[in-house]
């Protein structure tokens, strides 16, 4: 277990924190210590993660150092088992430029061919970390070196729901219309998040896994449709 | 029912906040000024969750085809009803076909109209908070329906009158916790925020207010980490942004500082070119 650090961030909340590196074995220590910080739920509100960190918002009249004394007297970190990844997510994409703007843009600036593109972005289990930045985005860790590129200079002011892009060292999906600065190289015709479904608005879960499926334009036109007539299910396979 | 005639700027429907799905991402949201909502809330009986509307800087027209009372909080807006002049921290009695207008502020950012039986609007994720991605409407747009919850109206308003905010709202200082990253300060920095006077700039809304760079003070981006309403970062470029009630729930930037949550009220007034100083209650 690494070193980690407790501390009170603001009146409300208590900030745990592990060394600060992107890394699915910092991140499995940081979902098992959260699991075992629900024994005390009746003190805590929500709970927000992130690749490193965990932000306990503590319910009214609650004290982050009164908690934090709480979590490091009861909580033995040689108790904490990391957690490995069971559950794999298959997420269709069409790689396709009537569908992604920057496609074209990008092949040519990265002087590689769509086929090797979608082998280098669709080959790959990608390390669910967290939700943040728009609801229902999910950082998702593992993006090839080879696909790493700049975000656009200029943010559009509309970037259309299901838009998979890359920025910096990062991928990720649009899960609604927003603006945004990422390259655009597929989309992927599934809803990712549904704020009619309050039981559940994302079906993913932190420290999933997920794989990104080439599919063709024909393809995605029918999975389209079946995500509209309600019949689409996403993909979701345990892992051994 | 209600129709807008004039939107205002800005103009949302906000409830106490939503609540229970910021690990999906999905920020608090809630009245930018607890202090207004509230009393707005109060004078029309309200319960403390009921949606209402808030605007900035500029209020809405809004024409009225059923009775209704309500309540205009904000500081040195102009309430007039069918062209006639009424007092703000009060409650008035609406008749079918009166038009309300609320005029240009010129002292405060965001003011709030509440109607008896609160606005009736979709609850989505717990809440009526309008955000975009989350709510159909993100707006409060020109032509818009509005609706409320009817109830049995007493015949005549409220007489009693609450006192405005207004000395609470006029701050030269805002007292404020450390924040995770203050620490990466040299001293010599330390010293730059606590001494300077900070410039609140234009370019402000319901995510984030933001003060003009200080000659010195800039921090690198961090691993992307957990921030919260109130939560102020400092940018590689030197500017600070103090993340407001609909800021995202994870952001990138150095958190240098952390305001107390009843000051995120009393800033969200505050207008462009106010200057203010940080004073460190962590002490």
């Amino acid at each position: 277990m690494s070193d980690i650090r407790i501390r009170p961030f603001g009146k409300h909340t208590l900030l745990i924190e592990w060394p600060a590196v992107i890394s699915p074995d910092i991140h499995a220590e940081l979902l098992a210590y959260r699991k075992l910080v629900k024994l005390f739920s009746d003190q805590i509100a929500e709970t927000v993660i992130s690749y490193n960190a965990i932000a306990l918002h503590l319910k009214p009249a609650q004290s982050p150092s009164a908690l934090k004394k709480q979590l490091e007297e009861t909580l033995s970190l040689n108790e904490v088992i990391a957690l490995k990844p069971t559950v794999c997510w298959e997420l269709p994409v069409c790689y396709n430029s009537k569908l992604a703007l920057d496609l074209d843009s990008f092949l040519e600036s990265k002087q590689i061919s769509l086929e090797a593109l979608i082998d280098l972005h669709s080959g790959v289990d990608y390390h669910i970390y967290f939700c943040g930045f728009l609801p229902g985005f999910i950082y998702l860790g593992g993006l090839n070196s080879a696909l790493h590129q700049a975000r656009l200079a200029v943010p559009r002011t509309r970037v259309p729901a299901g838009s998979v892009g890359i920025a910096g060292s990062q991928t990720g999906i649009y899960p609604q219309e927003s603006p945004g600065g990422w390259n655009l190289i597929g989309r992927c015709p599934v809803p990712i998040f549904n704020p009619l479904n309050s039981q559940r608005p994302s079906p993913f879960n932190a420290g999933q896994l997920l794989r990104f499926v080439a599919v063709s334009y024909k393809e995605y036109l029918d999975i389209e449709k079946q995500v509209a007539s309600g019949i689409y299910q996403l993909t979701k396979k345990e892992i051994q | 029912m209600i129709e807008v005639q004039h939107a205002g700027f800005q103009s949302s429907l906000q409830d106490a906040g939503r609540f229970g799905y910021r690990s999906f991402g999905v920020p608090w949201s809630g009245p930018m000024d607890h202090y207004n909502a509230g009393l707005a809330r109060e004078l029309v009986r309200n319960p403390h969750d009921a949606t209402i509307l808030e605007f900035y800087q500029k209020g809405p027209e809004l024409l009225f085809s059923k009775e209704a009372i309500i309540a205009v909080t904000g500081l040195h807006f102009e309430l007039r009803i069918n062209g006639e002049s009424k007092e703000l921290y009060q409650a008035h009695y609406i008749n079918p076909g009166d038009r309300l207008q609320v005029s240009t502020a010129t002292a405060s950012n965001f003011g709030y109209i509440a109607i008896m039986g609160g606005f009736d609007t979709e609850t989505v994720l717990g809440s009526t908070c309008y955000y975009p991605g989350i709510t159909q409407r993100s707006r409060i747009e020109k032509g818009q329906q509005l609706y409320f919850h009817q109830q049995d109206l007493p015949q005549v308003a409220s007489r009693s009158r609450l006192r405005s905010l207004e000395e609470m709202f006029k701050v030269t200082e805002l007292p404020i916790l450390l924040g995770p990253e203050f620490e990466l300060l040299s001293k010599e920095q330390q010293e730059l925020l606590w001494n300077s006077s900070h410039t609140l700039g234009r370019n402000n809304s319901r995510m984030g207010y933001r003060f003009d760079p200080i000659q010195g003070l800039q921090l690198a981006g961090i691993l992307t980490g957990p921030v919260q309403a109130g939560t102020v970062q400092l940018t590689p470029g030197g500017e600070l942004i103090v993340l407001m009630r609909d800021a995202q729930t994870t952001g990138g930037y150095a958190r240098i500082l952390q305001l107390l949550p009843e000051t995120i009220s009393i800033l969200a007034q505050q207008l462009p070119g106010t200057k203010l100083k940080f004073v460190n209650q962590s002490l």
